[in-house]
Order: C-alpha cells, then sequence, then structure tokens
C-alpha cells in the first residue's frame, strides 16, 4: 500500500528534512505516525500525496512509484487517496452535504452517483441529519466529520490524516479515532500523522516514531513514548 | 471510475461546461469591483491600442493612395515629338516590366495644364514667343515601391530627355510609413503586454479569493485544467466585455472626429481621405475582440499558474 525505501528528503533551502526513511505499510492497516512538530511527519505525508518528491530513496504507493509519476497523473493518484487535515478545510459558503458533493464533481463524477454517495458517507460519519447545515453552524468535531465524510465519499482505498485531532477537545478527539477505526474496520487503510499521545496510547495501534527525520521505532502495538 | 463509456464522456463534457460557466459567472459576480477594476483596465489599455489601430490604419490609407497617385513623367527631347518616335517609345514604355499605364502629354497640353494652375495670373504665357514646355510621357508604376528603379530604365530610352517622380519625396514617404507601421507594432506589442500583466494581477485576486477552494480540488483530485477553465473563462468574459466598451467608445468617437475632419479638410481644400467609420470599425471589431479575449484568457492562466503547484 505505501513504500518508503532508503528516502531523503530536502527542503529547497538545503535542510534535511527526512534520511534514510524506509518502512511499509500494508492494505488495511492503522497506523499511527508520531513525534514532535518538525520531526518530518508533514513531510511524509506531503511525500505519500505527491506533493512533493524525494530527493533520493523510492517511494510507492498504492502500486506506483512516485518519483517516476508524470504531472498530469497526480489527479488520478489523489482520487484513491483520502486526505483529513487538522484545519478541516471546508468551504464556509457550501454546506455540509454540499462539501462532500463538491469532491465529487469536481472529478467529474455523474450526478446520480453524488447523490447516492453523499448521503452514505454523511451517515457513515453520523451526520446524516446534519447535511444541510452550513460549517459554521456545526462543533469542530462535526465539521471534522464532515471532512472525513468528503474524504471517503471517492471510496479511497487509503485514508491519511494530518493532526486530524489538533483542535479538538479530548472527548471528541476519542470519537474521532473511534470513527477512524470503524472505517479502517471497513477495509481502508489509515495513516495519522499526531502528536496527540493521549490518543496513541489509548489506541494501541502500530506506531512509527520519527526525531529530527530518522525514523527511530516502529512498534506494532505502540505508544506514543517508551518511558525511558 | 466514472463515465467510462463514449456517451457518458459527452455528457459529463457538456455538464462541464456548464459547471465552468457558472462559476466563472460566480466569480464575476462576487467580485464585481474586483472585476468591474480590470474591465477598466482593459478598456484603457485597449483603448490606446484601438487608437493606434486606428492612426496605423489610416496612414495605411493614405499612403495606399499617395502610392496610387505616384508617376513618373518622362520628358521627351524637343522635336522628339514625331508620330514616329511617339508610337515607338509608347511600344517601348509598355513593353517594359512593371509599367501599368502610358499618358501622352504633349505640348500644348502642357501649356495648357500650366495656365490652368496659374489661374487668373495665366496672362503671363501670353508673352511667350514659342512654348518652352516640353512633351511628355505619365507613366504609372504597377508597384510604386520600384518606382525608382523603372524611373532609371525609362530615363535610357531614346529620345527621353529626362525624368522625373519626385524622386526623394517618394522614397521618404515610403521610409516614412514603413517606419511608422512598424513602430506601431512595437507600441502595440508592449502595450499588449502591460495589460496582459494588469488583467493577470487583477485575476490574482480572483484566484486568491478562491484559493481554499482551489486546494481542496487539488487535493481531492481535480484535474488543472478542470481548475483553470472557470478562471480562464472569466478572463475572457472581463477581456470581452471590456473589448465592447472600447469598440463602442471607439467607434462613435472616432466617427464624430472623421466626420469633423472631413468638414475640415473640404473647407480647406485639402483631399486627404480618411477611412470611413464603418470599415474603421470592422477593422477595431475583430482586432478588440481578439486582443480582449486573448489577453483575458492568458492573463487567467497566468494568475492560476502558482495556486495550481500543490
Amino acid at each position: 500500500m505505501i513504500s518508503f525505501s532508503n528516502v531523503n528528503y530536502s527542503y529547497q533551502k538545503g535542510t534535511s528534512a527526512l534520511s534514510d526513511i524506509s518502512f511499509h505499510i500494508h492494505k488495511g492497516e492503522f497506523v499511527f505516525l508520531v513525534g514532535v512538530s518538525g520531526a518530518g511527519k508533514s513531510s511524509i505525508l506531503k511525500l505519500i500525496f505527491r506533493e512533493t518528491v524525494a530527493g533520493s530513496g523510492q517511494v510507492t504507493v498504492l502500486g506506483r512509484n512516485l518519483n517516476r509519476l508524470r504531472r498530469r497523473e497526480i489527479p488520478y493518484l489523489r482520487r484513491q487517496i483520502g486526505v483529513v487535515y487538522q484545519d478541516f478545510r471546508l468551504l464556509p459558503e457550501k454546506t455540509a452535504a454540499e462539501n462532500v458533493a463538491f469532491a465529487l464533481e469536481v472529478i467529474e463524477a455523474n450526478p446520480k452517483e453524488i447523490k447516492r454517495q453523499v448521503p452514505r458517507v454523511l451517515n457513515l460519519v453520523g451526520l446524516g441529519d446534519k447535511g444541510e447545515r452550513y460549517p459554521h453552524q456545526l462543533s469542530g468535531g462535526e465539521q471534522q466529520r464532515v471532512a472525513m465524510a468528503r474524504a471517503l465519499v471517492n471510496n479511497p482505498s487509503l485514508l491519511v490524516c494530518d493532526e486530524p485531532t489538533g483542535n479538538l477537545d479530548p472527548d471528541t478527539s476519542w470519537q474521532i479515532m473511534t470513527l477512524l477505526s470503524q472505517i479502517n474496520l471497513l477495509g481502508t487503510t489509515v495513516l495519522i500523522a499526531t502528536h496527540d499521545k493521549e490518543v496513541v496510547d489509548r489506541m494501541g495501534r502500530r506506531v512509527l516514531e520519527l526525531q529530527d527525520g530518522r525514523l527511530v521505532r516502529d512498534d506494532s502495538k505502540g505508544v506514543y513514548r517508551h518511558e525511558a | 471510475m466514472y463515465g467510462m463509456t463514449a456517451k457518458g464522456y459527452t455528457a459529463m463534457k457538456l455538464r462541464n461546461a456548464v459547471y465552468y460557466i457558472k462559476e466563472a459567472a460566480i466569480g464575476v459576480w462576487r467580485n464585481r469591483l474586483m472585476s468591474l477594476a480590470s474591465v477598466i483596465v482593459v478598456v484603457l489599455t485597449l483603448l490606446i491600442l484601438g487608437a493606434f489601430t486606428l492612426i496605423n490604419l489610416n496612414i495605411q490609407a493614405i499612403t495606399e493612395e499617395i502610392k496610387g497617385q505616384v508617376e513618373i513623367i518622362a520628358y521627351l527631347e524637343d522635336g522628339a515629338d514625331s508620330v514616329d518616335v511617339l508610337s515607338r517609345l509608347r511600344t517601348e514604355l509598355l513593353e517594359l516590366k512593371g509599367v501599368k499605364q502610358v499618358t501622352f502629354v504633349s505640348k500644348e497640353e502642357a501649356l495648357e495644364r500650366l495656365r490652368e494652375r496659374l489661374g487668373n495670373q495665366a496672362g503671363i504665357t501670353d508673352g511667350l514667343e514659342r512654348n518652352p514646355l516640353p512633351a511628355s510621357y505619365e507613366i504609372r508604376p504597377q508597384d510604386p515601391e520600384q518606382t525608382a528603379a523603372l524611373a532609371d530604365k525609362i530615363a535610357r530610352l531614346a529620345g527621353v530627355e529626362s525624368v522625373d517622380y519626385g524622386q526623394q519625396i517618394v522614397e521618404q514617404l515610403f521610409a516614412f510609413s514603413r517606419g511608422i507601421q512598424f513602430f506601431g507594432y512595437i507600441v502595440i506589442a508592449f502595450l499588449g503586454i502591460v495589460s496582459l500583466f494588469l488583467i493577470a494581477n487583477t485575476i490574482k485576486l480572483t484566484v486568491y479569493s478562491r484559493r481554499r477552494q482551489i486546494g481542496i480540488m487539488k487535493y481531492v483530485g481535480a484535474t488543472d485544467w478542470f481548475i483553470r477553465w472557470p478562471f480562464i473563462l472569466e478572463g475572457i468574459f472581463l477581456g470581452l466585455l471590456g473589448a465592447l466598451v472600447t469598440y463602442l467608445l471607439l467607434f462613435y468617437g472616432y466617427g464624430f472626429l472623421y466626420f469633423r475632419a472631413s468638414a475640415w479638410m473640404y473647407q480647406n481644400f485639402l483631399s486627404v481621405k480618411m477611412v470611413v467609420p464603418e470599415v474603421a470599425g470592422r477593422e477595431l471589431l475583430r482586432f478588440l475582440f481578439i486582443m480582449g479575449a486573448g489577453i483575458g484568457a492568458v492573463g487567467s492562466g497566468i494568475s492560476v499558474r502558482r495556486f495550481l503547484r500543490v
């Protein structure tokens, strides 16, 4: 599903962001990517999402070698990857349902298909009755659910989350995590970058830990950080 | 995933067109003030471009007209106006390459023309013992720009005393009109580029105000062209609107100027023929609409570029 082998990546300024990163994530896994800000989590997500290209080494996502992916192929890769961000990134002038439908409209999906899929994913994230509300009429947790519905509406096989609970209180965070593991049970591979220690420890899932751009730990049933 | 059949594909494209137009209209309306500002910018630039086009058009027309009037006068040697010599010369002239038309002016006709030109002072020619004016052939060249070369050949014919075609004036005129046209193209190109960047900057504001939307489109997998089209249509629309306003201003402005100038020239016995407004208008319409649409499309294309790099 995702494979990094000996990946190095530097910012444009030349400072190294990732050095010699290698790991595999298999289909159906649920993985946390942890580390302090600046440890390299975002760089890994950007590489997976092909927002940027590795300096050396190889990144393979969904069977495609991203080093050799052409520019015009990028949209088709992204249609198979759902993304959720810390700041939700909803369009304020569209309702929840319209925000979700938008993701299908812009990839030129069939309108009948859109009418069928939107209520399905809104129900999946528990917002079946709130589709007509605008983002400002929803709580933070509900907004993040809308973002998740949008990420899932095209049935991606991979869901990537960048600090999905960063803006949420602990209870809401836990609800979002529960929802993510339900989605995982339905077969979607889930990768979550976070520094939310409590959530990671409580979930007890595979943990990849980054420190200064290096992969320092890969625990199959990990916690945020081992006691020193 | 969706719409892989040929039928589905066409239907989808139509649906896309509807989406693009809708989004473009939303863009224009939501940023009414900015849209108005861009239209004003387009109008200002196109006004200068259009005015230049009109000037250029008239210079071209005047040059063409003067070109049409260019003629070589071959003065004949005194006493060469016998029937034999005249018919031989006529044949030789007509056989020369590049000669369009040959007209004979006899000594008497030449004197008559002079008297006409002198008007009420024509009496001074009455004292002449004999007619001092030579007979001549007036030759119209096919290509006025080849006048000098042709005149050279004619001068060498037996029986021709000298040739006159206003040498320097004609040559200077051609050089001048070529220079003006060249300068005109440079100014048009320069102003075109300036207005392109002005439009690009204005549309950049529209694009900037929708950067969130573009970002979301990028990460859910919309193609670059799908994202680009609404902005390009918006640019084309603003450009065409600007072209229309400019056209109306210039067309009526030129029409007014044309009649004023024509009346003035008539009163002052000048005979410079300006391009009639209908013809100028047709040229202007085509030029302005192509420029307007082009500036709008390319300008918006430039401004979307940066935001597509995600």
